[in-house]
């Protein structure tokens, strides 16, 4: 998907790597689960960077992710705090809001 | 039909002479269609028996009826055979309907149901052509119940399940690999679900319309969640989508449980399964049947496409 989908007229790049590089100019940071216990550290990291941190975790969204990937019912969930993404340095769209569970 | 010729004449004389009636015209055209017919002349002895069966004297004669099948019978083989509509052959089936309903003697009889069991068996044939060659469902399936009505008339005590079984199930895996390969094609999907279901009713533990079944409700599934993974849908359409794949991985589900349950080490059954959970974001069950398939040696995709076939 990333190799054809474009985000405006920007490419997407998508890059691996075993623990949060502060040096990679990231948009977007995926924690995996097994990667849940460094939210607060890469959330703390990345304040006001502008930075959309995404998480697959119960309770992600509390502990300093901006959405977080859940399970509810056989379908893909995902909750929102519009808190830590104000805190990332991240514009926000109230119309996203309706799609989410709100967790503020 | 040659054991026919031997009854027949003596039969025709000894009423001349025992009698003492004359042979009429109709009698002896009846003789002389059944020596043209013996002699490889089907087209002349048509004309003649044509006339018999007509005629208010012999149309009562169930030997003239079964002549007339038997005849016509030799002038379809020749060019309509192939044909799903042959007016020889309907003349031929109706011949030997009418004969048989006349209370033919036991040879006769016998005559009428070997012949009727040919041409079901070339209806069969036609079913079997217009399935693999032209997937005509339409003319395969009128072909097959032309099959029936017809066995059905050589032999009374024929059992159609299993025919029933192996026709339908052909079938359905035949529209369900197309359907399988376009998902676009509604048509078989339709079709393949009517007889597949048709299969199980006669036997519902039956493996192979199970699985069939299942792919093509698993495949719909994944094919929804393709979209979503491929970021063609929407995010406002993403918890439609998913509810729509939720409901078609759960039908497959039932179809692949009928199999794993005759026999938990059936492979495409257990390879299902784990595709099936992964479309239901089951964990528990993702990673219990990601260890069966390790088990049995399965090689499983990490993508959420879906196992074909």
């Amino acid at each position: 998907m990333a190799k054809r989908k474009k985000v405006g007229s920007q490419d997407i790049e998508v890059k691996n790597t075993p623990a949060f590089d502060k040096s990679v100019n990231a948009n977007m940071v995926f924690l995996l689960p097994e990667s849940s216990k460094a939210i607060n550290d890469v959330s703390g990291k990345s304040k006001n960077k502008g930075v959309l941190l995404i998480t697959e975790n119960s309770g992600g969204a509390k502990s300093g992710s901006s959405i977080n990937f859940i399970i509810i019912d056989s379908k893909q969930k995902f909750e929102y705090s519009k808190n830590n993404a104000i805190k990332a340095g991240l514009k926000t769209n109230d119309d996203f809001k309706s799609l989410a569970i709100n967790v503020d | 039909m040659k054991v026919m010729c031997k009854y027949l004449k003596p039969m025709l004389l000894a009423g001349y002479m025992l009698g003492g009636m004359v042979l009429n015209a109709q009698e002896v055209k009846l003789v002389r269609a059944q020596a043209l017919y013996n002699e490889k002349k089907p087209d002349m002895a048509k004309v003649c028996i044509d006339s018999v069966v007509a005629h208010p004297e012999t149309m009562k004669r169930f030997e003239a009826w079964t002549i007339r099948g038997f005849i016509y019978f030799e002038i379809y083989k020749r060019t309509d055979k192939t044909k799903f509509n042959s007016s020889l052959r309907d003349t031929l089936v109706a011949s030997i309907k009418r004969s048989n309903s006349l209370n033919p003697d036991a040879d006769y009889k016998s005559n009428n149901n070997k012949l009727m069991s040919n041409i079901s068996s070339n209806y069969y044939l036609l079913a079997k052509n217009y399935l693999q060659d032209s997937s005509n469902y339409d003319k395969s399936s009128t072909s097959f119940n032309k099959y029936k009505e017809l066995i059905k008339i050589a032999d009374t005590t024929v059992d159609l399940r299993d025919k029933d079984i192996e026709y339908n199930l052909a079938v359905g895996s035949h529209f369900s690999e197309k359907f399988n390969k376009d998902k676009k094609n509604t048509k078989a999907f339709e079709i393949a679900k009517v007889t597949l279901l048709k299969v199980l009713e006669l036997n519902p533990i039956d493996s192979s319309a199970n699985m069939n079944m299942g792919v093509m409700y698993l495949n719909q599934a994944t094919s929804l969640i393709e979209k979503i993974d491929a970021g063609e849908a929407s995010i406002q359409d993403v918890d439609i989508i998913q509810e729509d794949a939720i409901k078609l991985a759960k039908q497959a589900e039932q179809f692949f449980l009928k199999v794993y349950n005759q026999n938990n080490k059936n492979r495409k059954a257990v390879l299902a399964l784990y595709y099936v959970y992964r479309v239901l974001l089951d964990e528990a069950k993702i990673l219990a049947y990601e260890q069966k398939c390790k088990e049995l040696k399965i090689e499983v995709t990490e993508e959420s496409s879906n196992p074909k076939k």
